[in-house]
């Protein structure tokens, strides 16, 4: 039976059609498999696709220094940020302005004493908030978070030159530390506990709630100006634009990231724009050659039926000769598209560090799915030829 | 179930538009016996094929009905259409339907693939009765007409089959060997309680028949 229907295929057609296809399958493959490795280059500061969080501060200028403008944000400059394109939310600081010490007691004479600040922010903006992370009137435990930055300093910079010993995160979390506040000639005194440490915003910070209630009692004016904000964005450029008009600044190291972020996707979403477009048309041309190969043989196929043979018959030996090109694409396509990333990602290596010599399960089962999206659609259009050809006419 | 094959006032386009219209099969109600040959005259165009191409579920059938083992065959599935093929009818074509690359037995192979039902000492006998087996490794493009004609008739015999229907199954045939042909065809019907349906152009055919229909 397979003989019946032989068909003479040029070499040069099975090979451009066989080259469409894994063309098509390693464009689309590719892009799947880079995607972690892309995810895990940007990892240290986000993740790719996560939306980047930047603090703003007015530019301190000597008109600021000597009393003349002020760097907090008023109502409506927070209002038109959340209008600038990019931003997703905007969240204010809000900070102590009242008197605050803290004051640390190591048995003896050895009592650690410091002047403090601290800022609160809505919860949402804090990378994790850790456990236990609230404060409500009448507790007497405060938790802060610091900056991870700040115990680094303290290793690394501090400790050494004083001859005193590291400390783990583990560690600072075990500590514990009077605080005093006072203001309008009230006093009062919280247990303060390190609940946590903070990759994104660099500040002492306490739950906003605590802020909000000691500016209250303590402060004279409960109501001040924020003099921070915190917005989370994915896209740069307007931002940058709308900064340097309003005369704003951020880490800039974060803006680099935030650009860097959206370049990575913009180049990803072509490369998978590129990717489907290729696939769309390398099914396409499988189409075509499934039709061609079913119009060359029709009259054998017609012969067939009128022998007796069934349609199911006929479509499994039709589409073992049909379906074998993308299966082979696919098997050709794979390790070509591993072989390209690994190339690519040599390049890359020292920012993203470790990898996998092999690419990522679900860029493979990515591709799998694919096929398997085509060999439905090929059955499909065999199943309907086929009935066209062998119904009555 | 019943062997029998019924026409129940089947009329083609064609035939509409004939004005002195007599025949004893379009239009009217037509019942085939099983186990009986049946020779079906007529001249060329008057749609001899297109009956029995109707019968076989290779034209539809555009008004009236055909019932073959008690359904209309309108109502048959791709699956039993196959069956139809395979298991009840089997058919000589005009044109033979012979795959001219492959040789004369892979022809014959290729049907007997689907019921295995002959021996192959029976289908050797039946070659060298019509004196085929010469040729058995030859493609059917190299053979002549007569000889493509003859193989058809071997193929057909290579499945069970209630109703054998033969499309001029010896036009290519010269006189002893269509002789030849038609005496294995009335033997195998006889042998298999098979109806037969011969087409022909002949007003008197010289084959053996039980009834003549003018179509």
């Amino acid at each position: 039976m397979r003989k019946a229907l032989q068909q003479h295929i040029s070499l040069w057609q099975i090979c451009m059609v066989l080259f469409a296809s894994t063309l098509g399958m390693v464009c689309l493959g590719l892009p799947m498999m880079l995607f972690k490795d892309a995810s895990q280059l940007v990892q240290h500061e986000h993740r790719l696709f996560d939306d980047a969080f930047l603090v703003l501060n007015k530019r301190v200028t000597m008109f600021n220094t000597i009393g003349l403008g002020s760097v907090g944000f008023n109502p409506q400059e927070i209002d038109s940020l959340s209008h600038i394109k990019g931003i997703q939310k905007v969240g204010t600081f809000d900070h102590n302005a009242f008197q605050i010490w803290a004051e640390a007691d190591f048995g003896g004479a050895n009592v650690v004493r410091t002047e403090l600040f601290l800022e609160g922010v809505d919860d949402e903006f804090i990378d994790q908030p850790p456990a236990g992370w609230y404060w409500s009137e009448g507790q007497s435990e405060v938790p802060i978070m610091v900056p991870t930055d700040y115990l680094a300093l303290y290793n690394f910079g501090f400790a050494p030159g004083q001859n005193l010993p590291g400390i783990s995160k583990d560690l600072a979390k075990q500590s514990k530390f009077t605080l005093y506040v006072s203001g309008q000639g009230k006093q009062m005194q919280f247990e303060g506990r390190i609940a946590g440490f903070s990759d994104r915003i660099e500040t002492i910070l306490a739950p906003k709630s605590f802020l909000q209630w000691a500016n209250q009692y303590f402060a004279s004016e409960s109501k001040q100006r924020p003099k921070r904000v915190i917005v989370k964005a994915n896209e740069s450029i307007a931002l940058q634009q709308e900064m340097s008009a309003r005369g704003y600044e951020t880490n800039k190291e974060k803006l680099q990231s935030v650009r860097f972020q959206q370049l990575v996707r913009q180049v990803m979403g072509a490369a998978y724009g590129l990717g489907i477009c290729m696939v769309l048309l390398a099914i396409g041309s499988f189409i075509l050659f499934s039709n061609l190969l079913i119009t060359r043989s029709r009259e054998r196929i017609q012969t067939l039926f009128l022998l007796g043979y069934s349609r199911k018959k006929l479509a499994y030996l039709m589409a073992r000769k049909v379906l074998i090109f993308p299966i082979v694409s696919l098997l050709v396509a794979l390790p070509v598209a591993a072989w390209l990333r690994w190339n690519i990602i040599q390049d890359v290596r020292v920012f993203i560090g470790e990898v996998s010599a092999w690419p990522s399960a679900s860029a493979i089962l990515g591709m799998l799915c694919l096929l398997a999206v085509y060999l439905t659609v090929a059955v499909f259009d065999l199943w309907r030829q086929l009935t066209r050809i062998e119904r009555p006419h | 179930m019943s062997q029998e094959i019924e026409i129940v006032n089947v009329c083609p386009a064609f035939f509409t538009s004939v004005e002195n219209r007599q025949s004893d099969v379009w239009g009217q109600r037509l019942n085939l016996l099983s186990g009986r040959t049946y020779a079906i005259s007529a001249a060329s165009g008057k749609g001899k094929s297109t009956l029995l191409n109707m019968i076989f579920g290779v034209r539809a059938i555009p008004n009236g009905d055909v019932i073959i083992h008690n359904r209309s065959s309108k109502t048959f599935s791709a699956e039993d259409r196959s069956v139809l093929r395979s298991r009840w009818c089997s058919m000589v074509f005009q044109d033979m339907q012979l795959f001219q690359h492959l040789t004369a037995r892979e022809n014959l192979e290729l049907k007997n693939q689907l019921s295995e039902t002959p021996r192959i000492e029976e289908i050797q006998d039946w070659c060298k009765l019509l004196e085929v087996d010469a040729f058995l490794d030859r493609p059917c493009g190299q053979l002549s007409l007569g000889q493509q004609q003859r193989i058809a008739i071997v193929r057909a015999l290579l499945q069970p089959f209630e109703w054998l229907l033969l499309d001029e199954p010896t036009s290519h045939l010269d006189e002893q060997n269509a002789k030849r042909a038609m005496d294995l065809i009335k033997e195998e019907c006889t042998k298999r309680s098979a109806g037969c349906l011969v087409t022909t152009l002949e007003s008197k055919p010289l084959f053996h028949y039980d009834h003549l229909l003018y179509c």
